[in-house]
């Protein structure tokens, strides 16, 4: 970030009266980071600014103190360190380290001690659920699983609270978790299937790792649950599904689910093996959060920017989701995820329909002609959401849902800002470009700007490498319209930030 | 596969980068959470975990290039997903509420600026979470570029919410003349 001399008072004023170019205010406030002198000037001229801080020390030297002593760190730290090298040590002091690490630990122990012979796939399972365990966050009240046994699929919600109200199949599959002592509250988490694992003295366990998954089956003799599957998603650890076969060969698959919108019922089911979702709740949801949903179940997949998913709404209401080239895996994940939402239908392409998966790049035309494709498939995502849901559709939506649309519009502006400067620097290998402001046209929606630049550059790019070498004048026009893109980007992201 | 002398070595140099960050920011971590909202207790059990995740992704190998504002980024996010639906709406802590009131019963009230804080309440009420947000963590002492990566925007947008926080402060400083 290029340093400046010290601002003017108008400079420094204007920080807080008006609205300045966003390079200008970074450049500002990272001046302001790093001298001391400024920031008291700041204080000076806006008087405000000075008084909260001042109210904030008055405050803040009152504020309640921690109830306990501070933890060790040091020990809490070396505590985990002993979980991860699977050190037998049962003694030291606990302090404050959460309950899951020390039942891991005693899950390692007990797995090094019942089974040295197959002690590596014991800690690689183990090894797996203490950091899926760590990475896992918390869920929100509106975390919902889908739970399918022979004979019904309902919905319930991801944590049980002791107030849930509770349909009659769901009592029947508690009661026979609880005789295996297995957690049914939440019984999709790394931490409640570890804490299992370790009560079981006699079992066997496989870790299988493949199409970006990891799964974890623990064959246990002599309890209520004869297996038990936990499949993570290898990226970022989170439970994806869970199988439980009980004794008398009776299953129960259970996983994850969209989140139910706010004021959603939190339980209901739906009877039989339906390949599609079953309506969740007396009270209807509208089209605009069905789709929400969807296209945030197709996001959570990671997939939706770069592997074309189509999201259509049917005159009708139906929603119809029609991958054109996801993995077998992939799909069955897909499926899992849009379970729950009321009339989602997903269609499998035609072979024609079908596309090829991209080759993997290997050389620098590869890398611009992927990049350029990156941007353009983010662009069309943050058209379609712009055109799905325009302000007066977002304003019905419940708060929920406007918070996971803005999350998702942020977290794609932002990815598409990263995918330009890629594109950037990939571009320089072969010949530097000059970027610089460009004229940003008013009235338009800036979605529909963003996208037909991201189009253009798109086509420049490949025209580029793929077609035909390209003139000075080529680069050049490719230089103007990749500032244009760069300038919409960051226009849309401060857009949907704010 | 490194020695074992190497790996160890290497485990008591995060443990000492994470002490280090401990020890200098569990307090302001502590109090921001306060502020958030959430009860003395649980604020110092989501602090200790978000030390302790630090700790774990930096054994993993996570490229953190500020661990402080990592550790306030965890913190945030847990302490926000542990508040219930309505304590997030309003976003206004109790803890901060009951030390203002704490001030009227104070005898010593005339020698502090009881008047600043009489509307401040109001004034932070007024607030967005995210321009509250900015200026805590800015009060915290953290980086503006640090702020940008707790709550996942550009430092520009932090300079957009502060500049509508203070826009929100004037108000209340200029009553108070």
């Amino acid at each position: 970030m290029p340093e400046i001399e010290h601002p003017t008072e108008e400079l420094l004023s204007a920080l807080f009266e008006e609205q300045l170019p966003a390079a200008e205010v970074e450049n500002l406030l990272a001046h302001l980071d790093s001298c001391r002198i400024c920031e008291q000037r700041l204080g000076l001229i806006e008087p405000a600014f000075a008084r909260y801080q001042r109210c904030r020390e008055l405050i803040g030297a009152r504020l309640p103190k921690p109830p306990r002593p501070w933890g060790n760190i040091v020990a809490e730290m070396q505590e985990v360190e002993r979980a991860r090298r699977a050190v037998p040590t049962l003694g030291g002091k606990r302090g404050t380290v959460p309950r899951w690490i020390g039942a891991l630990a005693a899950a390692i122990l007990l797995g090094a001690i019942l089974f040295w012979p197959q002690r590596s796939t014991e800690l690689r399972a183990d090894t797996l659920l203490l950091k899926a365990t760590s990475k896992t966050p918390r869920r929100s009240a509106n975390s919902r699983l889908t739970v399918r046994t022979p004979m019904s699929t309902f919905l319930r919600p991801a944590v049980l609270s002791g107030t849930t109200s509770e349909a009659q199949e769901m009592g029947a599959i508690r009661m026979r978790f609880a005789a295996a002592h297995y957690d049914w509250s939440d019984p999709l988490s790394a931490g409640t299937y570890a804490n299992w694992r370790a009560q079981i003295a006699h079992r066997t366990v496989e870790v299988s790792e493949h199409d970006g998954l990891s799964t974890i089956r623990t064959v246990a003799s002599g309890g209520a649950i004869t297996e038990a599957s936990l499949t993570l998603d290898a990226t970022n650890l989170s439970p994806v599904n869970a199988r439980f076969v009980f004794s008398a060969q009776d299953w129960v698959e259970i996983a994850a689910a969209p989140d139910a919108p706010v004021d959603s019922r939190p339980l209901a089911s739906a009877p039989g093996d339906a390949p599609t979702a079953q309506p969740e709740s007396k009270a209807e949801q509208s089209v605009a959060e069905r789709e929400l949903m969807t296209r945030l179940a197709v996001d959570r997949l990671g997939a939706g920017a770069g592997e074309p998913i189509d999201v259509n709404v049917e005159p009708d209401g139906r929603i119809v989701v029609t991958p054109y080239r996801l993995g077998k895996q992939r799909e069955i994940q897909l499926r899992a995820s849009l379970q729950g939402i009321e009339r989602v239908t997903v269609r499998s392409p035609e072979p024609s329909e079908r596309q090829e998966e991209f080759p993997t790049s290997l050389a620098g035309a590869d890398l611009a002609i992927d990049a350029s494709n990156a941007i353009a498939s983010r662009a069309h995502l943050l058209s379609q959401l712009a055109e799905s849901f325009p302000a007066e559709t977002e304003a019905e939506l419940t708060p929920a849902s406007r918070r996971d649309l803005r999350d998702m519009r942020v977290r794609h502006a932002r990815a598409l800002e990263g995918d330009i400067d890629t594109l950037v620097r990939v571009l320089a290998r072969t010949r530097p470009l000059r970027l610089s402001m460009s004229e940003l046209p008013d009235g338009d929606p800036v979605h529909k700007a963003l996208l037909e630049s991201a189009v253009a550059v798109n086509r420049m790019v490949a025209s580029l490498y793929a077609e035909k070498p390209g003139d000075a004048s080529a680069w050049q026009r490719l230089g103007e319209e990749l500032s244009r893109l760069r300038d919409l980007a960051r226009r849309y992201s401060q857009e949907v930030e704010r | 596969m490194p020695p074992v002398s190497d790996d160890l070595s290497q485990t008591a140099a995060v443990q000492h980068r994470v002490a280090d960050v401990y020890s200098a920011a569990r307090d302001g971590v502590f109090r921001y959470l306060l502020a958030l909202g959430l009860d003395a207790a649980r604020a110092q059990e989501v602090t200790q975990d978000a030390f302790l995740r630090l700790y774990v992704a930096l054994r993993d190998g996570a490229a953190i290039e500020d661990a402080k504002a990592w550790v306030y980024r965890v913190a945030r996010n847990a302490g926000i997903d542990s508040l219930d639906r309505n304590d997030r709406e309003s976003q206004y802590s109790a803890a901060i509420a009951d030390t203002i009131a704490s001030f009227a019963k104070d005898p010593e009230q005339e020698l502090i600026e009881k008047e600043w804080l009489e509307g401040f309440q109001d004034a932070m009420e007024n607030l967005s979470p995210q321009q509250r947000a900015c200026l805590e963590l800015r009060g915290q002492g953290l980086q503006y570029w640090q702020i940008a990566e707790v709550l996942q925007v550009r430092t520009s947008t932090v300079g957009e919410f502060l500049r509508r926080g203070i826009k929100q402060l004037k108000r209340w400083n200029e009553c108070r003349k």
